[in-house]
């Protein structure tokens, strides 16, 4: 009887080491060879002893000089601290001093701008399997370009930690690194020559659905089914809890028998969540993105969309429950958040109608009207016969235009191709005006505008002559007296010539909504 | 101390008590319409309260055949095991199975007849409904002494002890969904065999051959040693992690307990994932889908699967020893008939050399042949070089059932096999190819010249030949080749060559040479 309650005490001691935190501990986000967001109050958190006392202190590299920064919390009663580093001008290296009952030192901080970048697979596409892999690769050092790569786990429950460091760039840590977002943060780099810190946290064939948070849906009507679905999940998951607990503790008293007598051992009793899975919506903001939530961030980068291709004007709803979510939990305002328009692509099979890609592209551009987004169109540098286009160096580039004038106030840089604005019916033609004309409208191959439909009143589009008039284009087909409407791009496999004279094209878009 | 020692013993029972089985179960695979193999004493077993004592009654359910019936008991043992076997019975029913302890499980609707294990990838997975005249054939599908039972996906680190799923007489609205290879394969038999036909189908798309194999089948093939190293250490590492783990699950029961009063948040239960439980990981197939249903007896197993292995080459061979060894050990019914798909034809690629991985894989399942009791349907007509999903489920399934007839059931005058080369002599500048398998005759199947054979000399550049059939061979030569030292046939990965024998059978691509 004496060994059973040695045996007991000890195992009560695991047992309090395991559920309170015995030492002060810090989300995998937060580590060596971080960038922190500057010019930003920087939030620092983790876990700890209740009631124990943390401080928190940024060196600079020289011992001789004074602390940059030092401030103590104590861990509420769940254990949880959290304090915010003073806004930093731009640089390093820092040491982060975290020290409770234990001491943590995180080292080769810097200063920068940190974004987000998550989607599927475009965005997930690294770097070896992209465009000129080979050279890119072996260029690849700066060191100031710091590399967070979140791996896949889908979860049912929010998730407070990722198995994941900070790298600095390099030929080794870039290879399988996000060639998008790594393309994005290397032109900040070039331009701001700041620091840059890279989040990506995407996972290929995933839908934008199990990457919104659950307030992001609650907040948007369309979407109330999706609400009600999450709802049903949780409740369904907390009422089987305590039977499957019980379950579990029958296979923990066997397991650990079998575990002394060397017998065979089972698999644990399950005990999924429902929506513990990457097709299941909230199951990857979850597992992969509350983790680094509220890791300070300039902004966020998506590239998604395939996976929702037949969603019509409803993803632009889950595009609005995906933004207006992550920006509620992150509590940072609305942050700028820029997206890529897919590029065009043979869907064939099952997926079979090619105007449903055109309408992801409306859903696409209509997400401009939420504030601080931008849409980086890549009409020109897909590829029909490839779902992921090679060239990620363009598409990254484009979002970092985005980022560069709207964001960095580079008011110098063109950063979309023309957007349509409004139409005019002149007799037998339709005149069509557009946003961001910048320095005039062309044709990237200088061939005739390719691409543009009209149509009367029997909605038969017909394909149409289109001329640029200044900064409008005129649309006419000798086969439509009395034209209605146009269409430009409206296929899944157009690849339009129409472009701004800074190279940039336009949005595919139709004046109807047929 | 003493109040610690209360709530720690009363806490035993509850462990006790969930532990153990406190009524007489079985595995879901026996269940009410399942068909048992006949002529062989099958296994039959489940869990109990230890020392509990089992009584299996069989008995004709219809009233005006004679009541044939037997008796069996067993007594569960410490753990809960108890197993026993029947006695052999002739192929009919339906009977209805009484499984009594302290109560007592009642299985109607139980035929005997012939049972067929079918697993592999995706194109043994391929539904009735998304294979040629899918419409016409559900339809057609009543009939109700070909049973199906339709094993769920379930990888598992370790070796699991049932799978959710039931027993299923054949009907339109049961067929769609199962397997179009094992059901036309089982119809094939019932229409020839005239008895029950039971079809366990368990498989999985995209998945390598390593998540079927049993360690111990690894275990029994020198070339796969590092496979097996990688399992036992991998199990060994889990182990040893598990102590901490269960602490810090149980801490997690605790604290979710306190959250579930207080409705406060509940956090993720703390990750206790096998390393193995992926469908591509070595056994997780084998414990998760395959293991729940060790020793039900079979009469063999159908196998078609390779394309998630196509670039293996020979190595693919001892895999597939290491398969079939392994299942053959832990079934315990000795060298049971296993009969395999060879793959189609497919343009997996055209990166240098990938063209020659899918012929390399046809060879390796070719070489397997030399096991005991195995069988290939060779598909090179039936396949489309542009989906690796060919439709033509019905041609797989009757090349399978081939193999059976002739084979396990008797049918001495079923040609089963399309040629199989030999041996070759050279004679003069053309090489003579000699084949087993010849059956009446050799042929072309579209009646013009033989296609797909190349020659070459000591310089191993193959150049394609002209092949002609003389009797019950073959004469490949070329002009550009005066010295012939080698010969291929279909050997690309879309090739379909037109030489069969005089039943249809396509031969198997080869080479004479291994390079």
């Amino acid at each position: 009887m004496k060994r059973f309650v040695l045996f007991f005490t000890v195992y009560l001691l695991l047992f309090a080491q395991t559920f309170v935190y015995s030492e002060v501990t810090l989300p995998h986000v937060i580590g060596s060879n971080m960038v922190l967001q500057r010019d930003m109050q920087v939030p620092i958190w983790g876990w700890a002893s209740a009631g124990e006392e943390i401080t928190v202190t940024l060196n600079t590299k020289e011992e001789s000089a004074e602390p940059a920064f030092s401030t103590t919390v104590v861990a509420d009663a769940e254990g949880n601290w959290q304090i915010k580093l003073p806004a930093m001008a731009a640089g390093g290296p820092y040491a982060l001093q975290v020290k409770g009952n234990n001491t943590l030192e995180l080292t080769n901080v810097l200063f920068g701008e940190v974004w987000v970048c998550s989607g599927q697979s475009n965005m997930e596409w690294p770097v070896r399997a992209s465009k000129d892999s080979e050279a890119e690769i072996a260029a690849a050092n700066y060191p100031t370009i710091r590399l967070f790569n979140v791996p896949h786990r889908p979860s049912g429950l929010l998730q407070k930690d990722v198995k994941a460091d900070w790298f600095e760039t390099n030929p080794e840590t870039i290879e399988n690194f996000s060639a998008v977002a790594y393309y994005f943060g290397r032109k900040l780099y070039k331009n701001l020559d700041v620091p840059i810190g890279l989040i990506s946290t995407n996972w290929g064939g995933t839908r934008i659905e199990p990457w919104t948070p659950p307030v992001g849906f609650a907040g948007v009507p369309a979407l109330e089914s999706i609400s009600k679905e999450i709802q049903k999940a949780d409740a369904n998951y907390r009422e089987q809890l305590p039977k499957k607990m019980k379950a579990i503790e029958a296979w923990i008293a066997e397991t650990r028998e079998a575990l002394e007598t060397d017998a065979l051992l089972t698999e644990m009793p399950q005990n999924r969540h429902s929506l513990r899975h990457q097709a299941r919506p909230t199951g990857l903001y979850n597992g992969m993105v509350h983790p680094i939530v509220p890791y300070a961030i300039r902004g966020a980068l998506w590239y998604q969309g395939e996976s929702n291709l037949q969603d019509g004007m409803l993803y632009h709803e889950k595009m609005k429950a995906l933004i207006n979510g992550w920006r509620e939990v992150w509590g940072q305002g609305d942050f700028p958040f820029y997206f890529v328009q897919l590029a065009p692509f043979n869907y064939g099979g099952w997926v079979g109608n090619p105007l449903f890609l055109p309408q992801i592209w409306e859903a696409q551009a209509a997400t401009l009207s939420v504030p601080n987004t931008g849409m980086a169109v890549t009409t020109d540098v897909g590829n029909l016969k490839d779902i992921h286009p090679g060239n990620k160096q363009e598409v990254g580039r484009r979002l970092a235009l985005w980022a560069l004038a709207k964001t960095y106030g580079r008011d110098d840089v063109t950063y979309s191709g023309p957007l349509y604005k409004s139409m005019k019916v002149e007799e037998s033609t339709i005149r069509l005006s557009f946003d961001y004309v910048d320095g005039g409208l062309m044709a990237r191959n200088k061939k005739p505008l390719t691409w543009f439909e009209i149509a009367g009143e029997d909605k038969q589009f017909v394909e149409a002559k289109a001329t640029i008039d200044g900064n409008t284009i005129v649309v006419s087909s000798d086969a439509i007296a009395n034209p209605v409407a146009v269409r430009f791009g409206w296929h899944q496999s157009a690849e339009p010539n129409f472009v701004n004279k800074e190279g940039l094209p336009a949005s595919p878009f139709r004046t109807d909504s047929w | 101390m003493e109040l610690i020692l209360l709530f720690f013993i009363g806490f035993l029972p509850i462990l006790i008590g969930s532990i153990a089985y406190s009524e007489v179960t079985l595995p879901r695979v026996f269940g009410s319409n399942m068909v048992l193999q006949h002529n062989r004493q099958a296994p039959v077993w489940g869990w109990a309260p230890p020392g509990e004592e089992i009584t299996i009654t069989l008995s004709a359910e219809a009233e005006d055949v004679e009541p044939v019936s037997a008796t069996t008991t067993a007594v569960a043992d410490a753990d809960g095991n108890w197993q026993t076997k029947l006695p052999a019975m002739a192929a009919g029913g339906p009977y209805t199975l009484r499984v009594t302890g302290s109560d007592t499980l009642e299985l109607t609707n139980v035929l005997f007849g012939e049972v067929w294990v079918c697993f592999g990838q995706s194109n043994m997975e391929w539904p009735v409904s998304a294979s040629n005249n899918s419409e016409e054939e559900i339809a057609a599908a009543m009939y109700p002494k070909v049973r199906l039972l339709h094993i769920p996906r379930v990888p598992s680190g370790l070796p699991q002890q049932d799978v959710e799923a039931d027993w299923y007489e054949t009907t339109p609205e049961t067929i769609p969904n199962f397997s179009a290879v094992a059901y036309y394969f089982g119809r094939k038999l019932y229409k020839n065999l005239d008895v029950p036909i039971g079809l366990i189908n368990t498989s999985w798309g995209g998945t390598p051959i390593e998540p079927w194999t049993p360690p111990v089948g690894f275990a029994g093939v020198p070339a796969l040693a590092s496979i097996n190293k990688e399992v036992e250490n991998i199990q060994a590492n889990y182990r040893s992690q598990l102590p901490d783990k269960i602490n810090a699950i149980e801490a997690w029961i605790a604290e979710t307990r306190k959250a579930l009063e207080t409705e406060a948040q509940l956090k993720p239960m703390p990750d206790n994932t096998h390393p193995l439980m992926d469908q591509g990981r070595p056994t997780a197939l084998y414990n998760g889908m395959v293991h729940p249903i060790v020793p039900y007896a079979i009469r063999g197993a159908l196998w078609y699967q390779g394309e998630s292995n196509h670039q293996d080459g020979m190595i693919y061979h001892e895999k597939m020893k290491a398969l079939i060894n392994g299942w053959r050990e832990v079934w315990g019914q000795g060298d049971f008939p296993f009969y395999f798909v060879q793959l189609a034809p497919f343009n997996y690629g055209n990166q240098d050399g990938s063209q020659f991985f899918l012929p390399q894989i046809w060879e390796a399942q070719t070489a397997t042949l030399a096991l005991p009791n195995t069988g290939m349907a060779v598909t090179t007509d039936i396949g489309n070089p542009r989906d690796v999903h060919p439709r033509n489920k019905q041609g797989v399934g009757r090349r399978l059932a081939l193999w059976a007839l002739a084979k396990d059931y008797g049918r001495d005058d079923v040609t089963y096999s399309g040629p199989l080369y030999k041996s070759m002599a050279v004679e003069g500048n053309t090489i003579r190819l000699t084949f087993d398998h010849v059956g009446s005759g050799l042929t072309s199947r579209d009646e013009k010249p033989l296609t797909w054979f190349q020659i070459a000399g000591e310089g191993k550049e193959f150049v394609e030949a002209q092949a002609t059939i003389d009797g019950d061979t073959v004469v490949v030569f070329s002009n550009a080749v005066a010295n012939p030292v080698a010969v291929r046939f279909g050997w690309h990965q879309s090739a379909e060559p037109n030489f069969v024998n005089k039943k249809g059978l396509p031969a198997s691509p080869f080479r004479t040479h291994p390079w």
